[in-house]
């Protein structure tokens, strides 16, 4: 240090001379390092404060004696272990809250949903005693309604039929319908025993439609119709004409997706082994006959 | 000195007492979180029954309602039937009645019938099983009818669709044409027809 009122040569560290004006100090920046080691409080406050408790516990306020600073290290531990005890106590403490917190709300959630929970028990209970109330046996209710619906499934109708069969002869206007064996197929068991009335129609003369090896495997669920029709054709047309209108009867009611032809037998055999009988005006027609199923 | 020397001493026998207290507070606090620990995660388990019961409960009272629905449904359908004379006593009397209005009202040239004995049609099983995709219902179900062959004659086609018509949709009776034969006649169609009333549960 320059002892007072000795003027000392250089003082100012800068080239500006000093003047009556001029202040007797200058604000010099902060040294490099200095910046870089401790970190002002507005640019970074939680290194700033960081760095201000290492300093405070790290390093001694005074460059005294060892001996001399045992009660202020003394002082730092003290501190240390109140701010950590207060710390660690403070967080146990704040979770202890915060997990008795949670369980009071689960609690009260627990009662909310218990009383709900026994409202919609009361609920049940009433829906239970309104079907109770119902008062006809369940079992005789589902079997009335599947019998039901058993019996009366969609099925090809008559009227339904025949309009369709209608369609097809007005393709073939030559055949002339003389018989007609309309037949509805309900699904049995083969323990049924056979009624009366469930014998073969005896007015019905023409062949057995269905034939028996497609009535013995009908016995299943799907509604159907079988159909047989017997007719004659005129024999004082020509052969090939009615050969022609046979094919396209047939084409016709093939065309129809719910008419399956099951057996025929036209009015003529074309075959090379059948034989055609007749006489220079006519041919000898045999009745022809058709079997069909109608599904839905 | 000696103030400082005292005050150091003081410290010194009182930091034992600090590090006590200070552990003292940690093993509270341990033991105050751990209890609310335990509390929380208690109630936590009596939360989670709870949902549980009561999602239990939802879906008991869902299926119940379900279970109501379905069956008023079925009862409104039983009641129709039972409206419409499927699921009734058979009434032959009111039967033969509605067939000989309805010949009376359309007119039908002639009609003769004959009514057979009631009897028992079988259903397969798996005609319910197919309804109600319940395999177990392996007996058959037995329904009852009431068979009657019907002769129309001298009749035109429309006159026959009228009849069946008239029939199928009588308010007495669940009756349906079960199978027809037709001939070709001289002065229209002979028509003879097997007509049934259905209904359940058959007589023994």
């Amino acid at each position: 240090m320059a002892e007072r009122n000795v003027p000392i040569s250089v003082w100012f560290w800068g080239v500006i001379p000093p003047s009556p004006d001029t202040t007797f100090w200058f604000s010099e920046p902060t040294p490099a390092a200095i910046t870089k080691k401790l970190k002002r409080f507005e640019d970074d406050p939680f290194s700033a404060l960081l760095s201000w408790w290492q300093l405070r516990v790290t390093f001694p306020p005074s460059l005294a004696p060892t001996r001399w600073l045992r009660y202020w290290r003394f002082l730092q531990w003290r501190r240390i272990l109140i701010a950590g005890s207060l710390l660690l106590n403070g967080s146990l403490f704040a979770a202890a809250a915060v997990d008795a917190w949670q369980a009071s709300v689960a609690l009260r959630l627990t009662q909310q949903l218990e009383a709900e929970q026994l409202g919609i028990e009361k609920r049940t209970q009433e829906t239970l005693a309104a079907i109770s109330a119902i008062g006809i046996p369940a079992d005789t209710l589902l079997a009335t309604i599947d019998s039901y619906n058993a019996i009366f499934s969609d099925s090809p109708t008559l009227a339904n039929t025949l309009e369709q069969i209608s369609d097809a002869l007005g393709q073939a206007p030559l055949f002339r319908l003389n018989q007609l064996t309309w037949q509805r197929s309900l699904p049995q068991t083969d323990l049924a025993p056979s009624p009366p009335s469930a014998s073969a129609n005896p007015v019905s003369t023409g062949p057995l439609c269905p034939p028996p090896e497609v009535a013995s495997r009908a016995n299943n669920i799907s509604p159907r119709v079988w159909v047989g029709l017997e007719g004659s054709a005129p024999p004082d047309r020509p052969l090939r004409e009615l050969h022609d209108s046979w094919v396209k009867l047939i084409a016709a009611l093939d065309r129809n997706p719910s008419i399956k032809v099951l057996s025929q037998t036209p009015p003529i055999e074309t075959a090379p082994h059948a034989s055609i009988k007749g006489n220079e005006r006519t041919i000898e027609v045999a009745p022809f006959q058709l079997c069909l199923e109608f599904s839905k | 000195m000696n103030v400082a020397r005292d005050l150091w001493n003081h410290y010194r026998q009182a930091f034992p007492q600090l590090l006590i207290r200070a552990v003292v507070g940690c093993i509270a606090g341990s033991g105050a979180l751990y209890g609310a620990s335990l509390w929380s995660s208690d109630a936590e388990l009596k939360l989670s029954a709870a949902q549980r019961r009561l999602s239990d409960a939802q879906e008991n009272l869902r299926i119940s309602q379900n279970l109501l629905r379905n069956a008023r449904a079925h009862h409104d359908y039983f009641i129709s039937l039972q409206r419409s004379g499927f699921a009734a006593a058979p009434d032959l009397i009111a039967w033969t009645e509605q067939l000989l209005s309805n010949f009376r009202q359309l007119p039908l040239p002639s009609l003769r019938f004959e009514i057979s004995p009631a009897a028992i049609h079988l259903l397969p099983p798996a005609v319910r099983q197919m309804q109600t995709n319940d395999q177990s219902l392996n007996e058959p179900l037995a329904v009852g009818y009431q068979a009657a062959q019907v002769t129309l004659t001298n009749l035109h086609e429309e006159e026959w669709m009228r009849f069946v018509e008239a029939f199928e949709n009588a308010p007495k009776g669940r009756g349906r044409v079960e199978r027809c034969t037709a001939r070709r006649q001289t002065l229209g169609l002979e028509v003879i027809c097997e007509i049934r009333w259905w209904f359940y549960p058959p007589v023994r």
